[in-house]
């Protein structure tokens, strides 16, 4: 016995382009004495030409040059010597400061430096080789931290995620057009690894001890790359000051090693 | 030669050690992960960093890829997964920047192509994620329903149905929004 075709499946199978000419005719002939049918096949026909109409958005021109970069230190990353993969977070297509460069190549040489002084058994080995060692590729991991930050006609947003034995705190500007962010820590607990325009490159970075400030536009997101010098959690502030002068604040805590 | 039958070369190159084929690979399928991915996380900012892991969990999970399927099937397994758990990261929804209410509409800006997407992208990001993801893979890459089984991981009769629940879940909203007659 031959079950009676749904005509579900006929209509489907038809904006699809699926059907058959026996099913296309069995459609037609149930449309033409069945209204519901003929209302149902013209409301998917328009919403599968409505979006036939949505335009195909080109991929970042720097998406497959990044991508080849990354499975390269994904290949390197083994062998690699903590320095060798600093350098490698920064490669030469991507517009990066050079204070943070060498911010972050000082931070492991100073690392490594005192944890070689003092025979790997340091005060301080709750922070592991990989500590000084940010990454270009989305941190893996649930955020452990969020911050809002709001104020009229301003609003900012950070993330924090665990990379490695650094932190990474993704910031972006909801609005408005352009903004101004200032990340503070204490230098005494956290060690400033790096800086990285995710999306474009910086502008108008100033680091000082205890504080990076950095401009940022609304398709842009920053990662600040940060790692604990001590065992307890931290805090990080983080202001955002738009064009108006209008402020937003909002906080991140870096755990206590071990949580 | 198909392209499918060249990405299993592709593949087979770069097991070998070749990373020229990897990058042909990327740059084919760079445009279809990005779009999909666009349109499932919404935010441009994150599909690049996704697509970004896409490749590279690829990349390193090669010898995992079984040749009797599809490799672009396999690649959107990688990338529906890699979004979902997105998704389910942010655990929030965020409403677009400008969106207007259905009365605001301009009945011929509405038409363009740049308010469709806007409109289509809004009610995407409303309905179900498993619905978001088959409508995805139908409208924007293209895919048979024997793909999207292959993708999804369920049988080609659950796409079918899952597809004709999410059509009407987003037509009903694309209705209500007045961009659906």
């Amino acid at each position: 016995m031959t079950r009676s075709p749904d005509p579900k499946d006929l209509i489907q199978a038809e904006i699809d382009g699926f059907a058959t000419p026996e099913e296309r005719e069995t459609l037609r002939a149930w449309a033409e004495r069945d209204p519901s049918v003929r209302e149902e096949l013209r409301e998917m026909r328009g919403l599968a030409d409505l979006l036939a109409r949505v335009p195909k958005v080109a991929p970042p021109q720097d998406l497959a040059p990044g991508v080849m970069r990354a499975v390269r230190l994904s290949k390197k990353s083994a062998a690699a010597s903590p320095f060798e993969k600093i350098r490698a977070l920064w490669p030469s297509g991507r517009a990066v400061l050079p204070f943070a460069y060498a911010a972050a190549a000082g931070a492991a040489a100073c690392f490594l430096a005192i944890r070689a002084l003092s025979g790997g058994a340091v005060p301080g080995s709750w922070v592991p080789d990989s500590a000084a060692v940010g990454t270009m590729m989305t941190p893996s991991g649930d955020p452990i931290g969020h911050s809002d930050l709001v104020a009229p006609g301003l609003h900012g947003q950070a993330s924090l995620r665990k990379a490695g034995g650094s932190y990474v705190i993704e910031i972006s500007l909801e609005s408005p057009q352009s903004g101004e962010f200032g990340v503070r820590f204490d230098p005494k607990d956290t060690m400033f690894v790096g800086i990285a325009g995710v999306s474009h490159g910086l502008a108008n970075v100033e680091g000082a001890e205890g504080v990076v400030r950095f401009s940022q536009q609304s398709d842009q997101r920053v990662n600040v790359v940060l790692a604990s010098r001590v065992p307890h959690a931290t805090r990080v502030s983080l202001e955002l000051t738009g064009g108006s002068g209008r402020t937003a604040q909002g906080t991140l805590e870096i755990p206590a090693q071990g949580d | 030669m198909t392209n499918e039958t060249d990405d299993a070369q592709l593949v087979e190159d770069c097991r070998g050690g070749d990373e020229r084929a990897f990058e042909v690979l990327v740059r084919r399928y760079e445009g279809p992960v990005f779009n999909a991915v666009l349109r499932l996380v919404r935010r441009q900012e994150d599909a690049r960093d996704l697509t970004q892991t896409v490749f590279l969990k690829v990349f390193q999970q090669l010898d995992a890829y079984d040749p009797r399927f599809k490799f672009y099937s396999w690649l959107y397994r990688i990338a529906i997964n890699e979004s979902l758990n997105h998704l389910k990261r942010a655990g929030r929804y965020e409403p677009l920047v400008g969106d207007r209410a259905s009365g605001d509409l301009d009945p011929e800006g509405a038409l363009a192509g740049i308010e469709v997407s806007r409109h289509v992208q809004e009610a995407l990001m409303r309905i179900r994620a498993d619905h978001r993801v088959v409508l995805v893979l139908r409208h924007f890459l293209d895919c048979s329903y024997e793909d999207i089984a292959i993708a999804v991981g369920v049988p080609e009769k659950t796409v079918k149905s899952r597809l004709y629940s999410a059509r009407q879940e987003l037509k009903e909203l694309l209705q209500a929004r007045g961009v659906l007659p």
